[in-house]
């Protein structure tokens, strides 16, 4: 581990189009920031350039930074933009169309669109390889490795100018020793290739999802290996030399050469940060059961956390094949600022997932953008100040978005501009608070007993409305909330997940057998976090078992202690806390049906030490508005004047009242009638309303 | 009451989201493979008069279009004024509007203030219902009956409680009854949570608002269906297409369509179909509809959310007694191909009207195969696998079609092999897309498969209830049809026996290869229209071989670069 007496440490966000860095001061807390724009042809020189942009403006030697953690999203682009190393995939002979048969049914969207395809495979046809080979249910070689096949795969590797292999054999998550094999050949035969295994990716069974995984880590490889190594020189000629480490989907970082095991890890990573950082930062101030609500220009991105602990998942589709990694439960739907609202032939209402994005963005932009947006509806309704936008970097023109949404909502459904606007924001509330309730009701949760933290551009404008949708009694707007994301980057832990499948019914498992696996896997978290060097007195081990009913396909992860205690409390109170938890999420459970243990799960976390908030000055005794807008308000329809205040004036302790807005550089919060807001001593700004008196 | 166009939008897609999360429940607490793996199953709500307002995004057409009529007649037999807040109702009668006996629909009434405003409906298809043998899949059924248990119309939960003589009865009467449990367990518990969703929104917007509500969503997409409707030309449009015989005979059986637009409208009349077969090549009226709006809807309408209005303007004739409106008590099994078939001869006669728009023919088959015997040595009890045997896109009129993938009204999946060989006695020999099956063209058809398994323990018997094993997929425009489906045991071997594509539960000795090839599509165009640089692709991908490009295309050239 990086010096942990180090000043310093840094987060940074790289994202489509701008790079977000913070410095965060570990002694005080404090948190110095910087956006910059992207050079699309060379990121590394733009985040090198930014990260010592910051530390000479903060004046800030590079011997005082004790470490970066950095999140990127260089590999998803890849994949997206088909950008990637050009791939090969080996697998069984006579097998290797598992990865474009896929599931074999159709994804939804494509069932009555019988003209659209499905995405093309990352890695075509002449490049899938069949090597003869088979390993059986139960682990054994059933059919030994054919060299003479391995060989042709080898020479057209070669031949085709291939950078980078996936392997994927059936039954490998039981005996890789094929995979191992073809690995070292490989190895041997084109050094300079990146070599990615599926039994070094996922130990799971179900050959589509970890063949699909294991051809994303491979194809995103080098583009990753490639910006790393460039990044690393770029600092170094710039003379910082620090650890970086880099931020996976889990939400814990990882130093580079972990990461390049399965480089899958990080694709996605891109909301992870900000969930970190609202875990963290929410968790401080005393509020650890949380919901976050992260709006941007394309897509609401919402997470459950439970104690201080962000929910996790295990599968997730990028452009409709499964990735199978380490992730936090976010979901996402089309909902953002740029998302175009439209009103069809028959009158009907639709928002997003279209969106116009920042280029040429909202009409009120007045970059060419034509269709009405979220933001456009926002800014009529006077949410939004047209010169207040992005701290008046972007001017906003109230005459486009009037246009516009004259033309497009309003004169289509024969109603006034008020009511147009007021009507579509009540949609997309709807919208956004049906994903919000689906987080929190799939984990057998009441919205009600969770504060919503609102962040991202258009997080805290929405944030009023949508708690109010799901009874939900208190929404945390923390600062800085378009730096969220770099901040909680700058905070994460170390964290490595390992696995195995099981797949026996528990009863018959003996306890020694499972007790050995999971020593096996303490072992390798032990190799990861020695290699880190992180010291033992800030490592935490945390095992879990996957379980379902024998028979079910869908497993519900039970936490379960160490080895010695796993002895004593017994397989059957484990399986007793999966049956409460099945009656939980599925409303039902059946204690006398026979459980499985399908996988062993351990997450190894090392703590890289928290962070103090800086206490906030009571600066005044009363809040004074600054300004007063004309506001349509959500659920009403008529404009009334409504107070404005700064962030920065409203000091802890000072409620004001809603109606009111409250403005900073990246955003505003709206405040509702019967809403009070008040900033809190670390420093957020606390919104309250009558929920029932169900407030966690 | 009016409902505006705002409240209109929230209450749309509260209404989507609900039949979206029902399948994903269903699917998460399921135990047959069939549901866990393959998701052949598939929810909607419906109106209080039994007609369509949301379906799940995820459902299967066939499925979801023809449950209203199926639960009308349940409400006509059980009676209307019969329904209590709490009771469940459960059905699996093809002839009242139901599919095969397989398929069993449950449905929720949902009360608000004791008011009747709405059903929840999961209709799945049960790894066993009993019959002639596991899987209840024998094409050689010669009555209803040998399919399995009949399941009139009946009240699965009475004012919430269960009604346990009606449980009994069913278990009684199906192979596993474990998983049949389990099954109906979660199908019933996803009723419930919609139903406890759809009275949260009543009570939040009003019942009132929410009945208008759901009347504007079906009057809107019917208005929507009728504008596309009308952009096609006015005319009579013929097509006809055969299946390869009915299980008991190989004598070809015919769908005939007739469609004639006028203005908004569309019949599609299917009279001069041939006689319902004595074998299981038949389904109801309401599942031969489901296939003609299905392939009305993916080219007016593909966009749009379905329901009920995008089906008001199409019109279906049928004769009782034919093959595509079969009267009891002729057995349904097959009622799967019989659908493929009326897709496939509709989407023939629509390309008249509406050209590119219309695609050529896909592999058109469920491809349906049971597998089914003990399990391995120490295993306990029985398996059953049901293999979808049959994948391929035709080619569209700017595309080729896709390779290896479910197409028509069904969508179930397929099991992972490795789940399969864990869960099964089998072993995976070959799972690869197969050469020049997909038929030339401008735009080649789709490949078809090969999924190729032994059969590991004793006693295990095979079914095959298929079809496009003798008739090839028709090709559009000049394009040639798809490969036939080839079903073979031991291929290559001196035991080799081709299976035709009907075939009654046969033994397997142990260690038997089970080779099952899909149809390909049909090709759009003339071959010799084909983009040479496309035959090269194709070629170093290996989706045509140097004597299939040769034979269809004349290419002689080298493989792509």
């Amino acid at each position: 581990m990086s010096d942990p007496l180090a000043r310093f440490r840094m987060g940074i966000d790289l994202g489509g189009t701008f790079t977000d860095v913070v410095l965060i001061d570990n002694a005080t807390g404090e948190v110095s920031v910087s956006k910059v724009l992207n050079r699309q042809d060379d990121r590394a020189e733009t985040v090198a350039d930014a990260v010592s942009g910051l530390l000479d403006r903060m004046n800030v030697t590079p011997g005082e930074l004790g470490w970066i953690s950095h999140g990127t999203t260089i590999a998803t682009n890849a994949v997206l933009e088909r950008k990637g190393a050009k791939t090969a995939l080996i697998t069984n002979r006579n097998f290797r169309d598992i990865l474009e048969i896929g599931r074999f049914a159709r994804p939804a969207e494509l069932i009555y669109r019988i003209h659209r395809d499905k995405p093309r495979p990352l890695v075509p046809r002449h490049l899938r390889l069949g090597v003869a080979c088979r390993i059986d249910r139960r682990g054994e070689v059933f059919t030994e490795l054919d060299d003479s096949d391995l060989a042709a795969a080898i020479a057209t590797i070669a031949d085709e100018g291939v950078e980078s292999v996936a392997v994927c054999f059936l039954f490998s998550f039981l005996n890789p020793v094929h995979e191992e094999r073809v690995g070292d050949r490989l190895r041997a035969a084109l050094p300079r290739l990146d070599i990615v295994l599926s039994s070094e990716v996922l130990r799971e069974f179900r050959e589509f999802p970890r063949t699909s995984t294991t051809v994303f880590a491979a194809y995103v490889a080098p583009v990753l290996r490639a910006y790393i190594s460039d990044l690393l020189a770029r600092l170094a000629k710039r003379g910082i030399a620090c650890p970086l480490y880099v931020f996976q989907s889990s939400g814990g970082v990882a130093t580079p050469e972990i990461v390049m095991r399965n480089p899958a890890l990080t694709m996605l990573s891109g909301p992870a940060g900000a969930v970190i950082g609202a875990a963290e930062i929410c968790g401080r101030a005393g509020y650890r059961d949380l919901i976050t609500m992260d709006i941007g220009g394309t897509s609401l991105d919402t997470c459950l956390i439970r104690g201080s602990v962000a929910e996790t998942a295990t599968t997730r589709e990028i452009d409709m094949f499964p990735i199978a990694i380490p992730m936090l439960d976010v979901h996402t739907i089309g909902a953002g600022g740029g998302s175009v609202v439209r009103v069809d032939e028959v009158g009907r209402i639709g928002i997003g997932p279209e969106s116009m994005g920042a280029q040429p963005g909202p009409a009120c932009y007045g970059l060419g953008g034509d269709r009405a947006t979220l933001t456009d509806i926002n800014l009529l309704m006077g949410l939004i100040d047209p010169c207040g936008f992005a701290d008046g970097d972007v001017p906003l023109d109230r005459s486009r978005a009037e246009a516009v949404v004259q033309r497009e909502v309003a004169a289509p459904l024969s109603v006034d501009l008020s009511a147009a606007a007021v009507g579509v924001f009540r949609v997309a509330t709807s919208q956004i608070a049906e994903a919000i309730g689906t987080v929190t009701t799939e984990q057998g949760s009441d919205p009600r007993d969770y504060a919503l933290v609102a962040f991202g551009g258009g997080g805290p404008l929405h944030a009023a409305a949508v708690a109010r949708e799901l009874g939900i009694g208190r929404i945390i707007v923390p600062r800085h909330p378009g730096l969220f994301s770099a901040r909680g980057i700058a905070t994460a832990d170390f964290a490595h997940d390992y696995m195995q499948s099981i797949l026996r019914p528990i009863a018959d498992t003996p306890p020694d057998d499972v007790i050995a696996v999971m020593e096996t896997l303490v072992r390798r978290a032990g190799a990861d976090l020695d290699a880190e060097g992180i010291p033992a007195d800030r490592r935490e081990l945390s095992h879990a078992f996957d379980l379902r009913y024998v028979g079910q396909t869908t497993e519900i992860a039970v936490p379960v202690r160490d080895g010695a205690e796993l002895l004593l409390e017994g397989f059957q109170a484990v399986a007793a806390r999966f049956h409460r938890l099945h009656e939980r999420l599925y409303s039902y459970s059946v204690p006398e049906e026979p459980v499985e243990l399908v996988n062993l799960r351990l997450r190894a976390v090392g703590r890289v030490g928290t962070l103090p908030l800086p206490a906030m000055a009571k600066k005044g005794a009363v809040a004074e508005p600054v300004g007063e807008r004309a506001v349509w308000l959500p659920g009403g329809g008529t404009s009334r004047p409504v107070p404005v205040y700064r962030r920065e004036g409203l000091a802890p302790g000072i409620a004001i009242a809603g109606p009111a807005l409250v403005e900073e550089a990246s955003s505003t919060t709206v405040v509702l009638e019967g809403m009070t807001a008040e900033a809190d001593a670390f420093g957020n700004l606390v919104l309250g309303l009558d929920n029932g008196g169900r407030n966690p | 009451m009016t409902v505006d166009a705002f409240s209109l939008a929230v209450l749309h897609g509260s209404l989507i989201a609900i039949a979206r999360d029902m399948k994903i429940m269903t699917m998460r607490t399921a135990y047959t493979q069939l549901w866990k793996e393959q998701g052949d199953l598939s929810c909607c709500l419906m109106d209080e008069d039994g007609e369509i307002v949301a379906q799940d995004p995820n459902g299967f057409p066939i499925h979801v279009t023809t449950m209203p009529l199926q639960l009308q007649g349940a409400l006509e037999a059980v009676g209307r004024g019969n329904l209590r807040p709490g009771d469940v109702l459960a059905t699996n009668d093809p002839f009242i509007g139901g599919t095969h006996l397989p398929d069993v629909l449950v449905a929720r009434p949902v009360f608000v203030e004791d008011e009747l405003c709405a059903f929840a409906c999961n209709r799945g298809h049960w790894a066993d219902i009993g019959g002639m043998g596991p899987g209840s899949y024998s094409p050689a059924t010669s009555d209803i009956h040998q399919e399995g248990i009949f399941i009139p119309p009946v009240k699965l939960f009475e004012a919430g409680r269960p009604n346990p003589g009606v449980f009994e009865m069913i278990m009684s009467n199906i192979r596993n009854r474990s998983v049949g449990l389990g099954d109906m367990r979660a199908q019933y518990a996803s009723c419930e949570t919609a139903g406890r969703r759809l009275a949260a929104l009543a009570a939040r917007y009003g019942l009132g608002a929410l009945k208008a509500a759901m009347g504007e969503i079906i009057a809107r997409s019917e208005r929507l269906t009728r504008a596309r409707i009308a952009e096609f030309p006015d005319g009579t449009y013929r097509a006809r297409d055969c299946l390869d015989g009915d299980g008991r005979s190989d004598r070809k059986a015919w769908v005939e369509v007739r469609i004639d637009i006028r203005g908004s409208d569309i019949v599609a009349d299917l009279t001069g179909s041939s006689e319902q077969s004595a074998g299981g090549m038949n389904c109801s009226r309401s599942a031969a509809a489901s296939a003609v709006q299905y392939a009305i809807k993916s080219i007016s309408d593909p966009e749009n959310p379905p329901n009920a209005g995008s089906y008001r303007p199409v019109a279906v004739r049928t004769r009782p007694g034919t093959l595509v409106d079969a009267r009891k008590p002729a057995s349904m099994v097959g009622f799967g191909e019989v659908c493929y078939r009326v897709l496939d001869a509709t989407m023939a006669a629509l390309a008249g009207a509406v050209g590119d728009r219309a695609i050529a023919s896909g592999s058109g088959s469920t491809g349906t195969v049971v597998i089914a015997g003990r399990r391995r040595e120490g295993g306990e009890g029985h398996f059953t696998s049901l293999e979808l045997s049959s994948g391929a896109y035709g080619a569209r009129a700017s595309r080729d079609g896709m390779n290896a993938i479910r197409y028509g009204p069904g969508n179930a999946g397929h099991v992972p092999i490795e789940a399969d060989e864990m869960e099964n006695p089998l072993f995976f020999e070959a799972y690869e897309i197969v050469p020049d099956t997909g038929g030339a063209g401008r735009f080649r058809g789709g490949n078809g498969f090969v999924r190729a398994f032994r059969v590991e323990a004793g006693g295990a018997r095979i079914c095959l209830c298929a079809d496009r094993h003798d008739t090839q997929p028709p090709g559009l425009s000049g394009g040639r049809p798809g490969a036939a489906a080839r079903y073979l045991l031991d291929p290559g071997s001196g035991r080799e026996r081709v299976l035709p594509s009907k075939t009654p539960y046969i033994d397997l000795a142990p260690g038997t290869l089970v080779h099952l090839q899909s149809a390909g599509g049909g090709g759009y165009g003339d071959p010799g229209g084909r983009d040479p640089a496309h035959i090269a692709e194709d070629l170093k991908d290996g989706y045509v071989t140097g004597e299939g490009a040769r034979a269809d295309y004349g290419f002689t050239g080298d493989p792509g670069e």
